[in-house]
């Protein structure tokens, strides 16, 4: 399969601080997710990737050209920071016809992607509002706009979907896997794995400035379904639900909290658990007004895999 | 090589978001400052049934300094550093910086927006003063030829000066502040100090080229340096922005810039 991204040794330092250390890979034509908690080195790569900024070893070639002020390779590149950031003073339209405007395409040309782009992010009705007037998802959407006027050949999104309502979520990875059936590369970052997991199942896992894993989602899927997991209940009746849920090895620990309004699972057998838990409440009159999972965020699987 | 078209496209795109600023809203209301002063003055005056004050007096002894030794500088500082540190603290430099545009292109087409309002701001103020200070003068071939030599002295002022600030918008964190020193500080003592340290101010040099003399302090030693004559301080402020332009240029293409907590 043709390398698109090829990077050798990488690592970044901020001072004192770490942003990468020594991360070597190969990425393929098709979506790859990059997965990480916060603060875990994913806009450092992303931004190494972009030309942003250099690596202080190591290299990096996408399309097997070096990156770092090689203007023209962004003619092949699109790319969506993960900043809210906007020139406050223009419309969705003026930006989006800039930004068209800077791949040096006839005035024609300028005006069709800028207009196509807008139609495929549903801001054309509202195009000639100032951006200070759009909703964070709709700045969401600008931004993602931007990054696909040019076709590119690689997609660069970090992390797209933050702010976007659940309806253009799902429109927006519908066209990243378009995008990959037309095959073209793109690399989406998020610290959500659900978030990536709609998208694709190849993914890198980045912690503490290395890669942690890189491969198929359902590895890292296994892995945490190994992880204890917490699961809080608020009902009306905590004891009795706790109750109908023991059995001989789900549970490792119950929890009972604000005066036994909430309870709290813990488990290793998370399917299990929840696959007993839709039981339990279909059959018993126990009326459950939240369920949430504390841990269920990367940063728990993260700290829970290195051991800590 | 330079695509002139992108320059253009930077260009036209950033006069529209200035022109739009409050930023540049304001700095055009301050450069009616000196009018509603000189203003002010008169209708009091004829209030008071006192003589009214020569509008090329006030022209020369107020207008003058606050453009040529205030208002010029003031604005070059706030709009040349701004090129690039306006990008950064809005986080906006990602869009340029991962565009297929060479960081000549950005900084030339942003670089040239940001002179021209500038220059505009300027240009506003200085001719509605001149008109309102010179309502005989300006009638006249020779009153036109002064005011036409005025706006290309503040044209070259704000050339030279925004060229050294965005030099150092581009290299500096603290660009305003060290700006403001360079300014308020070594360009004001620089006139007053022995020797030739005047010739490493701008002001030196913009004083040469105004057809009207801009009020000075006295030296500490009043060891006057000779004035370059009108060519010779042209040439040296444009070779200065020259200069300023190509290491901000430099610099610009070498430097990371980093936007925000990098993780």
């Amino acid at each position: 399969m043709d390398t698109v991204i090829k990077g050798t040794n990488l690592s970044k330092w901020y001072g004192n601080v770490l942003g990468l250390s020594e991360i070597s890979v190969n990425i393929s034509k098709g979506i790859q997710g990059l997965l990480g908690p916060n603060g875990a080195g994913k806009s450092t790569f992303l931004k190494i990737l972009t030309g942003q900024l250099k690596p202080n070893l190591g290299e990096i070639r996408i399309f097997d050209e070096p990156v770092f002020n090689n203007q023209d390779l962004f003619q092949r590149i699109g790319y969506c920071p993960e900043f809210d950031a906007y020139y406050r003073e223009v419309t969705g339209w003026e930006f989006i016809r800039f930004k068209s405007g800077l791949f040096g395409y006839s005035k024609d040309e300028t005006d069709r992607r800028a207009l196509k782009a807008l139609e495929k992010v549903g801001l054309t009705d509202s195009k000639d509002r100032k951006i200070t007037a759009y909703s964070l998802g709709m700045r969401q959407r600008l931004k993602f706009a931007s990054s696909i006027i040019n076709d590119s050949d690689l997609l660069i999104l970090d992390e797209p979907l933050r702010g976007v309502d659940p309806l253009w979520r799902i429109r927006i990875i519908k066209m990243l896997k378009e995008f990959e059936e037309e095959g073209r590369t793109i690399i989406v970052s998020s610290h959500i794995l659900s978030e990536i997991e709609s998208m694709t199942n190849n993914v890198i896992l980045i912690h503490q400035g290395k890669i942690f894993a890189h491969g198929d989602i359902q590895e890292i899927r296994d892995l945490i379904g190994s992880h204890p997991h917490k699961i809080s209940i608020v009902c009306d009746d905590s004891r009795g639900l706790a109750k109908k849920m023991i059995s001989d090895d789900l549970l490792l620990n119950i929890q009972f909290l604000d005066n036994e309004k909430k309870v709290i699972f813990e488990t290793d057998k998370r399917d299990r658990f929840f696959d007993k838990l839709t039981s339990t409440i279909s059959n018993s009159s126990i009326a459950v007004s939240e369920i949430t999972s504390p841990d269920d965020n990367l940063q728990s699987v993260f700290d829970y895999l290195i051991g800590r | 090589m330079i695509n002139f078209n992108k320059i253009k496209i930077i260009y036209g795109f950033f006069v529209k978001t200035l022109l739009r600023s409050k930023k540049t809203k304001f700095f055009i209301l301050f450069s009616l400052t000196p009018v509603l002063i000189f203003l002010i003055i008169n209708s009091l005056k004829l209030i008071y049934h006192d003589n009214l004050l020569a509008g090329s007096d006030f022209f020369k002894n107020g207008g003058m300094p606050f453009f040529f030794q205030f208002y010029i500088q003031l604005i070059s500082l706030l709009f040349g550093a701004a090129v690039i540190s306006d990008e950064i603290d809005n986080k906006t430099l990602i869009y340029l910086n991962t565009s297929p545009v060479s960081k000549f292109s950005v900084l030339g087409g942003k670089f040239s927006a940001y002179l021209s309002v500038s220059f505009l701001s300027f240009a506003i103020g200085s001719i509605i003063l001149y008109i309102s200070t010179h309502l005989k003068g300006i009638q006249t071939l020779e009153g036109l030829i002064t005011l036409l030599k005025l706006q290309f002295a503040g044209l070259i002022a704000i050339i030279a000066y925004s060229s050294l600030f965005l030099l150092f918008g581009v290299s500096l964190k603290k660009s305003t502040i060290i700006g403001l020193v360079y300014i308020f500080g070594w360009e004001t003592i620089a006139q007053i100090l022995p020797g030739t340290a005047q010739k490493l101010t701008i002001f030196f040099y913009l004083n040469s080229l105004s057809p009207i003399k801009i009020p000075k302090e006295r030296g500490i030693l009043d060891i006057s340096v000779v004035q370059p004559g009108y060519a010779e301080a042209l040439i040296t402020l444009l070779i200065f922005s020259a200069v300023f332009f190509a290491a901000s240029i430099y610099i610009f293409k070498k430097r990371e810039y980093l936007l925000a907590d990098h993780a």
